[in-house]
């Protein structure tokens, strides 16, 4: 017996994006709504394939942020899951943990929480049992390695685990539930649903363990496709696919400059990239970085403040459907050495000098701003090092008398 | 370094033009608008490159179109001679660096030849202009010792301008407490919008207790719903009472009403059939009196006759009138024949020897039979005798003949007078209406008959039988002598006393059975005389009786049956009378049916009204009728009045009480209504308002905003901070050595006024030859101007080493007064043996200062060229 279900997690409906601003006001409502429209897609998809039911594993929504709009809508979809009698066995992860105190509204009858235990919840799907294992984060932070409290598969019905977390060895993302691949393949179950981790991935391919990924990407480190995974288990095997939802796509792509001299060339060649953008991806907010672009180019180019160049850009694109938003656009240039102007030599060689410490003191008027320190996050090492290359590169454009 | 050569293929207002430099000062002269920044510019351009395009410096190129650019041939004590040109073509123009020696290049060996020096830091070091001095004014003291630290370390103006920018700039976007920079605007907007967040979080947070107090309200509402519900029915109960006040009067009043009027009853449609039975009843009233009235009339006409069953009787006698004459002529006849048989009789008597009382008849009747048998056997024994004398005597032949004809004849004979006898037996018996006798003799008379016939045969066989004819004839005559006595003795019993001689037998016995014959046929004619007479006289008795008077017998028939005809008449026309008087009756009768059953009806309906007469009838009607309408109006009340029940008399106090506690009640439930849609208009619009998600977005975006103009501003103030340390390590290294220059040009300048300018930790200072001390910010205009112009001339000097090029002076002291005018001049005449001064000047008096050869009118510079 064949058994279908979607794997999906990490929905963070109506989170806000991150990372972009000075948007028009179509763009804004456009990315609001990418969430919700790329969960609706899902959800029209399934009422099309009418899979067995719907796993989503985690991170439905920023509880935090209260929305009720997100749940409101949230639960309209899964409204019409329940008309075409499709289960949906969900699970909270650390964002929509179970301790938040905001409201929750009630969900159709077609819809299965896990609660903070970890559980087991089985169905008959045309004859098969189908064992579902899963839990809810209690709070924001779990630390314990919840997958010891899976139980081993010891029958002949099929095994599903959903966890939301972190893989052990993963230093990058914040450790929550960690497991191994190892922990997880010796429960022997037929597949596992992961989420937690935005970028989809597959971390085994028989029996499965995979992250499905948000179904939307929400800034510039959430880029190419996202989506969704539509599994069937059969007695030979299990297949996987993995199907897109996203609405709006984040990229970062590099124009070669090397034949572009001005304004027009400039223009004209990013308008013939994004044009093929939008018919391959859609929507797109990018990020422009010109490469290979000669001296007098790059020299040309700073003349003008980069706002204006956006703002060229923006203009010249505003017109078209769907839409690219550039959201920044820089040129990588290479750091000039100024031997005979040992002035501006040692000006660098100060910048490049500068340690955190430093660093902190210089800035320490706004980051040691109470006020401030709310909002913004604080700067890693990685980030000062940008800054102070940033910053040379700064200088060195000052330096070599054109305007910023 | 220095210039050689300057030609100027198109430039501005300047085509075709050569300058040739020499050494130390050079003096372009021309009044204003002559072309002195353009030549300035010019040389400039060659050097650092043409603008681009919409660039803020202005282009010179030649508007006639024609050759744009020129050729600067420059002699460097490290390079050698070699020659820049540039002329108009990509965006800074085409440059051609050609070296005396044999390089040849561009950009980059241009920026080579000249150092690494850009157009900036040239100009901040070795260009001197008007506005570089007027600037000094404004400046505070804190500008003016950057300035001044600037102009004496690396000359970089431009670094300290690059500072100023980058200090206004990042001044405009964030100062620690400042109000307008734009980070510091978006913080506190950033905070407001959290603010506003909060509060919309907050009221999203309301949600779940709206939901609670929704919850409760329906609750409430439907309590008072009840309540509401109770309060309007006791209103409804309240004012029914009141309304029905007057109507449970009225009902008890009617209720009391009914109670006298309890006994009323009426026939239905009373009045309709009273009156109808009274019509008809007078109408067949009449009839019936009309009839009866006939009726009277008839019987009047009625007259006695017989009744039916004397006519009957009547018609019955005559009916038998035959039979009355009948018997009357039987008894003559009788009375004829019983004359004559008894002279019949008399004669048998005669005959006989016998009277009539001897003779026993009965006995007679009785033994006949057994007489006849005797009489039979003997004679058959005498024939037998004689048979068998005959036999005996004559044997053979006319036997059987004889036999059989006697037999025939005596069984014949025999049997013939059976059967005579038997008959007139049978009549006899009839006559007597002795059915059993007849049925008997008719039995004996078979039965005798068969006997006969068996005996015949008998004593044929036995004749047959062939006994000795003798024995069997003396058998014989005994047997026959025993039956003749025997039959004598018969004789005897009948009352014949005489002996009789058998032959006379028969003869006797027939004569006695004639006499006896005629002895019972007496004996029964008198019995029928009797009977006969009796009858007639029974018949007479009958007759008489029905007339009314005596008639004789002989006209009795008459009689009656003229009385019978006239009887009859009469009975007819009585009959018809009667007939009518029968339809009459006929008539009557139904009608007296009828007028009963009208009577009755009447009565019925009279009693069923209870009562005995029309009037209180009528009466009754109309009581009935008021009982009736009072039972509808009772019904109708007691409909009305159904559920209600007034136990308590509530009064118009009760209503206004209750009517208040039902408005009340209303207002609440309105209220209750309002805040139950307000809730859940909220809460819909809690769930559908994307005011919040649109407001953290907004607010995200301006985080992002913020991250990056922090980090511009974060990099501004690096470049700044480096910038500030580097200048403070010139100033820690470089200046000093420039200071001691810039005190001597300073003293030089200010005529000894001030002996020393030096630079301690708040800043500069001069300091005058009486020992006083100004802080920088606290001198003259002139005074400053002396200063950095100090500071300024003891940096290019310091400079040459590295880099020695020209001093360019655009008209820099046109606002020095004589004396200190003298004293710049005669200070550049002292500078000018090391280095190369282009000075730019529309001052004769500048003109005249310097005796100098070269001298360029550059208003002559155009004709020259052409």
């Amino acid at each position: 017996m064949t058994v279908r279900f979607f794997h999906t997690a990490d929905l963070h409906l109506d989170s806000p994006f991150k990372g972009s601003y000075h948007l028009p006001h179509h763009v804004v409502q456009q990315l609001r709504e990418s969430t919700f429209q790329a969960f609706e897609a899902l959800v029209t998809y399934a009422v099309q394939e009418k899979p067995d039911f719907l796993l989503i594993v985690g991170d439905l929504y920023d509880g935090e942020n209260r929305s009720l709009t997100a749940q409101y809508k949230f639960i309209q979809q899964l409204e019409r899951l329940n008309d075409a009698d499709i289960p949906v066995f969900m699970s909270y992860g650390n964002h929509d943990h179970l301790s938040g105190t905001w409201s929750r509204l009630p969900l159709p009858k077609n819809v299965y929480e896990f609660s903070k235990d970890v559980s087991s919840k089985s169905i008959m799907i045309r004859g098969q049992e189908v064992v579902i294992h899963g839990f809810s984060y209690e709070k924001r932070h779990i630390s314990e390695p919840k997958i010891e409290d899976y139980p081993v598969k010891n029958d002949e019905s099929i095994h599903i685990g959903t966890l939301h977390g972190s893989v052990d060895t993963d230093l990058e993302h914040a450790v929550y539930a960690p497991f191994t691949v190892q922990q997880l393949l010796k429960k022997q179950y037929d597949y596992w649903a992961l989420g937690h981790i935005h970028k989809h991935q597959v971390l085994n391919e028989q029996p499965p363990v995979i992250y499905s990924g948000n179904i939307q990407g929400r800034h510039k480190n959430e880029q190419g496709e996202k989506g969704f995974y539509d599994v069937t288990i059969a007695p030979d095997g299990t297949t996987f696919e993995f199907e897109k939802t996203s609405v709006i796509r984040y990229e970062s792509i590099q124009l070669d400059c090397a034949q572009v001299e001005d304004a027009m060339a400039l223009l004209k060649l990013i308008d013939h990239h994004f044009e093929s953008m939008r018919e391959q991806i859609g929507a797109t907010m990018v990020e422009l970085t010109l490469v290979n672009c000669t001296h007098e180019f790059i020299q040309y180019f700073h003349e003008t403040p980069l706002q204006e160049w956006e703002s060229i850009i923006r203009e010249q694109q505003s017109a078209f459907e769907p839409f690219i938003w550039l959201s920044k656009v820089q040129v990588l240039q290479d750091r000039l050495q100024f031997e005979d102007h040992e002035l501006m030599q040692s000006i660098i060689e100060k910048i490049d000098a500068f340690d955190s410490k430093q660093l902190k003191e210089i800035t320490a008027d706004l980051i040691k701003q109470p006020k401030y320190m709310q909002l913004i996050e604080p700067m890693n090492e990685q980030h000062w090092q940008e800054l102070k290359i940033d910053a040379s590169l700064q200088l060195q454009r000052l330096l070599t008398g054109k305007v910023r | 370094m220095q210039f050689q050569k300057l030609q100027i293929y198109g430039f501005g207002k300047h085509r075709d033009e050569v300058i040739d430099f020499s050494k130390g000062m050079n003096i372009l002269f021309g009044n204003n608008e002559a072309g002195k920044t353009t030549i300035y510019e010019c040389i400039l351009q060659i050097l650092f490159g043409f603008p681009q395009k919409n660039h803020l410096l202005r282009s010179y190129e030649p508007k006639n179109g024609g050759n744009y650019g020129g050729m600067l041939s420059i002699f460097d004590e490290e390079f050698g001679a070699y020659t820049v040109e540039r002329v108009g073509g990509k965006a800074g123009g085409n440059v051609r660096v050609q070296l005396d020696r044999g390089e040849s290049g561009e950009e980059e060996l241009l920026k080579k030849l000249l150092h690494g020096y850009g157009r900036a830091d040239l100009e901040a070091i070795f260009a001197f202009s008007m506005h570089q001095l007027q600037a000094l004014e404004k400046m505070n003291e804190d500008e003016l010792n950057r300035t001044l630290l600037a102009s004496g370390t690396t000359g970089v103006d431009q670094l300290t301008l690059i500072e100023k920018q980058l200090l206004k700039e990042s001044n405009a976007l964030f100062k620690k407490s400042g109000q307008n920079p734009i980070i510091n605007k978006m913080i506190k907007d950033i905070q407001k919008e959290e603010l506003a967040l909060k509060v919309e979080r907050e009221k999203l947070s309301k949600y779940e207790p709206k939901k609670q107090e929704l919850l409760q309200i329906e609750q409430e509402l439907i309590s008072v719903q009840k309540q509401l519900e109770k309060a309007n029915h006791n209103n409804v109960q309240i004012e029914q009472s009141i309304k029905n006040r007057p109507l449970l009067n009225e009902l008890s009043s009617i209720k009391s009403r009914l109670q006298e009027l309890e006994e009323v009853q009426f026939p239905a449609k009373g009045i309709q059939r009273i009156e109808q039975a009274s019509t008809r009843f007078k109408q067949v009233e009449r009839e019936v009196e009309r009839v009866s009235k006939r009726g009277e009339e008839l019987q009047l006409q009625l007259k006695e006759a017989v009744s039916k069953e004397e006519l009957q009787q009547l018609q019955n006698w005559i009916g038998r009138d035959e039979e009355w004459r009948e018997w009357r002529a039987q008894r003559e006849r009788m009375l004829a024949s019983q004359q004559s048989l008894e002279s019949k009789i008399a004669m048998k008597e005669q005959l006989l020897g016998l009277s009539r009382s001897a003779l026993k008849v009965d006995s007679t009747i009785a033994n006949e039979a057994q007489l006849r048998k005797q009489l039979d056997e003997a004679n058959f024994s005498k024939q037998k005798i004689e048979h068998l004398q005959i036999l005996v005597s004559n044997e053979a032949t006319n036997e059987e003949n004889r036999k059989s004809r006697v037999q025939k004849n005596k069984g014949i004979s025999n049997e013939l007078l059976i059967i005579i006898i038997g008959v007139i037996a049978v009549i006899g018996a009839l006559v007597f209406k002795q059915w059993g006798v007849a049925l008997a003799i008719i039995a004996m008379l078979a039965l005798v008959l068969i006997l006969n016939k068996k005996n015949k045969n008998d004593s044929t066989s036995n004749l047959n039988n062939g006994e000795s004819p003798k024995r069997q004839l003396r058998q014989l005559k005994a047997q026959y002598e025993a039956q003749l006595t025997e039959i004598n003795e018969q004789f005897h019993r009948m009352g014949i006393t005489n002996d009789i001689e058998p032959e006379m037998y028969t003869e006797v016995f027939s004569q006695v059975r004639e006499l006896q014959q005629y002895v019972i046929e007496q004996r029964q004619l008198d019995q029928q005389l009797d009977s006969i007479q009796q009858r007639i006289a029974e018949r007479y008795e009958e007759g008489t009786m029905l007339l009314p008077h005596q008639v004789a017998e002989s006209n009795l028939s008459a009689a009656i049956q003229q009385y019978l005809q006239d009887q009859t008449l009469l009975l007819n026309s009585m009959q018809q009378v009667q007939e009518q008087l029968r339809v009459n009756e006929e008539q009557l009768m139904p009608l007296t049916d009828e007028l009963n059953e009208l009577q009755q009806e009447i009565v019925a309906l009279y009693n069923a009204a209870n009562v005995e007469d029309l009037e209180p009838y009528y009466e009754m009607a109309n009581f009935f009728e008021e009982k009736v309408r009072l039972q509808n109006r009772l019904s109708d009340l007691q409909l009305t009045l159904h559920d209600f029940n007034d136990e308590v008399e509530y009064t118009e106090f009760h209503l206004q009480q209750n009517t208040l506690a039902l408005e009340q009640l209303i207002a609440s439930q309105k209220a209750l209504q309002a805040a139950h849609s307000k809730l859940h208009a909220e809460m819909n619009h809690l769930v559908t308002d994307e005011r919040y998600s649109e407001m953290l977005q907004a607010q995200e975006q301006r985080k992002s905003e913020l991250a990056d103009l922090t980090k511009d501003w974060m990099r501004l103030r690096l470049v700044e901070e480096a910038i500030q340390q580097t200048l403070n390590d010139l100033k820690e290294d470089k200046l000093p050595k420039v200071m001691d220059l810039t005190t001597e040009f300073f003293q030089y300048l200010t005529g000894d006024r001030y002996e020393k300018i030096a630079l301690d930790e708040e800043g500069f200072y001069a300091q005058t030859s009486m020992q006083q001390q100004f802080k920088i910010g606290e001198l003259s205009q002139a005074t400053r101007e002396q200063a950095y112009l100090s500071l300024r001339f003891a940096l290019a000097v310091e400079k040459k080493v590295n880099a020695p090029f020209p001093l360019l002076m655009d008209d820099p002291f046109v606002h020095f007064d004589t004396l200190r005018t003298a004293k710049v001049v005669q200070l550049l005449r002292k500078l000018q043996t090391n280095h190369q001064i282009i000075f730019f000047t529309c001052q004769e008096r500048m003109k005249q200062a310097f005796e100098v050869k070269n001298i360029i009118e550059v208003e002559a510079l155009q004709t020259k060229g052409d």
